[in-house]
């Protein structure tokens, strides 16, 4: 650690050692109760709740001086969040960071799971709008809470049975909900459905944070995460016709980037650790 | 009036704190695995893991209840010095219940939390004498399978008391209720979370 | 080949040196400074206090300033400092009947003990932009006995005995529910998130902190028959309180200073009460400095969610506690609103990628139909 790193008069990880143990007892739970949302005493960070408050105070909680953090928004380590959300913990805890996945220790991330599987010892740390994966069918926590009690989730699957019947589609492409551990439905938060079978069976820790809402919860490695998806109506992921015009990659998740005003588009990897590795294994000398 | 001598806790409060912490995390999320927890002494009959736990874990907002060979005014002044928790003899409100193996309370008077909200249920502490992830002689070897567990993990315990052996097997809280279980042994942890499905070899 | 614009820090940093300057305006203006937001924005600074949660006059003045007078951004900034506070204690309860009154009125009464204060309030004048005030000039001191309405009554603006409590008149004579002290120790939202249905301690310190905005709009509906409960403004106070505490090592209580606060007790439809009384109901509102718009407004809506205590039937949103609780803080609302301006292309892509799917598919179903 680099002292001259610590802005002046601020903890290690800007929280008080009192919330970040609030926020550890927190986690030890989430993690013996997976895919639960455990409530906690969020506090104001020095950003917007919405902006990824949960995810940093959680990873406030988790980290040490000895990790390597990576914090990617949208896949990129570049976007202004990611880049603002990095500098902060660079400041106030001293800690490497990294843009490399392998690199990492702890990902903090908005949006996306990295392409490259993840390894056990590595944690990854979600920034969560709304963690209440039925809270778009009922508003009330109070009946939410009651009904993850009752493992009653007829509603979840009657909207997604309307959904096929109104689009021929299950018409969620981000923040698909999964089951996890054959038990409790959970939000994965709104990464694109194409990350959702990375969820499944990681080697790697994952935990949520969710600021505004106050709730922390947790996939252990090594545990089951299945979409929710029926018999006649499999869970699949998004493809692309296209390959990235950087790296020619046909397995990443491609983000649509407008050339002209007519409409053109290509398509690029989101992710831009593995689209830049990709690159500089091509431009090896054979 | 005795006076109760003071001990160390932690070296440096942030980052021991944060690495007892992680710790827990591995060996909560992963449960089998062995974990160091070597970031304070003793405090008398307190290995040094059941110690570090304590100061990672404990403040004013939690209920700490202590089994009867722990329940010293040495360590009860102690943890209260450390972290401010506030020690309970009433077992059904205590967040954290330390024991030694052979001292274990009824079970079914821990705290379970609801239905509603199973986060509210009790974390147990239990000091045994020892633990390894091979077969040690005189030990009750588990097998281990659940979340955190890719197919199945061994686990040995030498002193794990029967009425634990027959909760853990038994487990007669159904999930999402159950205890979550630290064991602690000179200076290393493990646990078993609720959702740990064990066998006994 | 197209590079994607991405920000890096050089792009943040540029937009905060921006920022600054639109703060700073025409250099050719001396700089405001922060005891002059202090001494000449105080209503400003009182919103600030009130919603930021933090009684400092002096860094609600410095937030003001630095948000360029955008206080949802001010109260943000107080928010966000509190949560480096250290906890040293907690004071005792504060007797607001003990307050040095500054203003002092009852809507229940012509005249009761104690006066009718004034004091400084808008009430009265009449809204006309007052163009003297563009020529910087001295504004003349009004004198004292101008200030108080009740001419029988002694007009000093501050007044040095207790004045007694309205609604306490009405609880003696048992036409008035009793707050009652349950010995209960008081939810603390900022530790603990609150779960519903919550307890009043904890529905008061969120209504405390709530947008005056969200909860001014609530109260107002509740008159307009969503949720009516029949309000009168029993008493509003203003003025200056003690704030006292017992440190564990003296055992004995010691004033550490005073605050301003206002305080609105409202007077609201009697109804029968499970104990077969027939009693009238009361809403309470509070916060610091002087605002009192808000502590009238948080009073209607501290009474519109007391609906389940007298069996009223719950079909307005200010009677929904779960969804006033959930929406009053700007600090929450203008987070989650203004995180819209992130970018979202991932999961955008993920919707555009179905959506065309699920166009492509009823295109070839509708060329089949055709052949």
């Amino acid at each position: 650690m680099n002292p001259q790193t610590i802005r002046e008069g601020y903890n290690f990880a800007y929280l008080d050692e009192q919330t970040k143990r609030m926020i550890r007892r927190a986690l030890l739970k989430a993690v013996a109760i997976p895919g639960y949302q455990v409530p906690f005493g969020g506090r104001e960070m020095p950003m917007p709740y919405g902006w990824g408050t949960g995810g940093m105070q959680v990873t406030a909680a988790v980290i040490g001086q000895n990790d390597c953090l990576k914090v990617i928004d949208q896949g990129a380590d570049d976007t202004t969040n990611a880049v603002s959300i990095r500098a902060f913990f660079r400041d106030l805890t001293g800690v490497k960071t990294t843009e490399r996945t392998e690199e990492a220790t702890l990902i903090q991330t908005r949006h996306r799971i990295p392409e490259k599987p993840l390894q056990a010892g590595q944690v990854l740390v979600y920034q969560v709008p709304i963690p209440e994966p039925l809270r778009f069918i009922e508003p009330s926590e109070v009946e939410t809470r009651k009904m993850h009690a009752l493992e009653d989730y007829g509603v979840m699957h009657i909207k997604l049975y309307e959904d096929i019947a109104q689009f021929g589609h299950i018409a969620t492409a981000y923040a698909y909900p999964v089951l996890v551990n054959g038990r409790y439905v959970m939000d994965p938060s709104p990464i694109p459905k194409f990350d959702n079978p990375k969820m499944d069976n990681s080697p790697a820790l994952q935990l949520f944070g969710a600021g505004r809402e106050k709730r922390i919860y947790a996939i252990p490695p090594y545990t089951d995460v299945k979409s929710l998806d029926f018999e006649d109506h499999p869970f699949e992921v998004q493809t692309w016709k296209q390959c990235c015009a950087i790296c020619g990659s046909t397995e990443s998740f491609l983000d649509e980037v407008i050339m002209d005003d007519q409409g053109a588009h290509e398509f690029i990897c989101s992710d831009t650790d593995y689209c830049r590795e990709r690159m500089a294994s091509q431009e090896m000398p054979v | 009036m005795n006076s109760i001598a003071l001990q160390a806790g932690f070296k440096d409060a942030v980052t021991d704190a944060q690495q007892v912490f992680r710790s827990l995390l591995k060996v909560m999320s992963e449960p089998g695995v062995i974990e160091q927890l070597d970031q304070s002494g003793a405090l008398e009959t307190l290995c040094p893991a059941a110690f570090s736990t304590c100061l990672a874990l404990l403040d004013s907002t939690t209920r700490i209840w202590l089994a009867e060979s722990f329940n010293s005014d040495s360590v009860s002044k102690n943890l209260s010095f450390h972290t401010g928790c506030h020690l309970t003899r009433d077992l059904s409100e205590a967040d954290f219940v330390l024991c030694r193996a052979d001292q274990l309370p009824a079970l079914d008077q821990l705290k379970l939390g609801s239905a509603e909200y199973p986060d509210r249920g009790c974390t147990l502490l239990v000091q045994v004498a020892q633990l390894s992830d091979m077969a040690l002689p005189g030990a009750t070897q588990l097998t281990l399978q659940g979340p955190g567990i890719p197919d199945q993990r061994s686990l040995s315990v030498v002193s794990l008391p029967t009425t634990l052996i027959s909760y853990l097997t038994a487990r007669p809280d159904p999930f999402p209720l159950g205890l979550d279980i630290v064991l602690l042994a000179d200076n290393v942890a493990t646990a078993i979370p609720r959702t740990t499905r064990v066998e006994v070899n | 080949m197209y590079v994607a614009v991405k920000g890096g820090e050089k792009a943040i940093r540029a937009a905060h040196e921006l920022l600054a300057k639109v703060r700073r305006g025409d250099t050719r203006e001396a700089e405001l400074s922060v005891s002059q937001v202090e001494q000449q924005l105080p209503l400003a600074v009182a919103r600030v206090m009130t919603e930021g949660a933090v009684y400092d006059p002096e860094l609600a003045a410095l937030a003001i300033k630095q948000s360029a007078g955008d206080l949802v951004e001010a109260i943000f900034l107080l928010r966000a400092y509190k949560t480096t506070l250290n906890r040293f204690g907690i004071c005792e309860p504060i007797n607001t009947e003990g307050m040095q009154i500054e203003r002092r009125i009852s809507a229940t009464y012509k005249d009761l003990p104690g006066g009718q204060v004034l004091g400084p309030t808008f009430d009265y004048t009449h809204r006309l932009l007052d163009f003297s005030l563009m020529a910087e000039g001295e504004i003349s001191e009004p004198s004292v006995a101008d200030i108080g309405s009740s001419a029988e009554m002694p007009a000093d603006p501050v007044s040095v005995e207790p004045v007694s409590k309205v609604l306490e008149i009405l609880e003696r004579e048992h036409l008035m529910v009793s707050e009652t002290d349950h010995q209960r120790e008081p939810s603390d939202i900022t530790r603990d998130p609150i779960t519903y249905p919550a307890d009043r301690s904890a529905r008061l310190q969120s209504l405390v902190q709530g947008d005056e905005g969200f909860l001014l709009a609530l109260g107002y509906s509740t008159q307009r028959g969503y949720g009516r409960n029949h309000p009168f403004a029993g008493e509003i106070r203003i003025g200056e309180v003690e704030v006292s505490i017992v440190p564990e090592e003296l055992g004995f209580e010691i004033e550490i200073g005073t605050i301003q606060m206002t305080e609105c007790e409202m007077v609201n439809g009697f109804t029968r009460h499970r104990d077969g009384e027939v009693k009238f109901t009361r809403g309470y509102g509070v916060g610091f400095g002087q605002c009192e718009r808000k502590a009238m407004a948080m009073a209607l809506v501290d009474r519109s969610l007391q609906a389940a205590d007298y069996d009223e039937e719950v079909v307005s949103p200010a009677q929904q506690e779960e969804f006033v609780l959930s929406h009053c803080d700007n600090v929450e609302a203008a987070g989650f609103v203004s995180h819209l301006k992130l970018p979202h292309y991932v999961d955008f892509q993920s919707e555009l990628e179905l959506l065309r799917r699920i166009r492509a598919a009823e295109q070839s179903d509708s060329a089949k139909e055709t052949n």
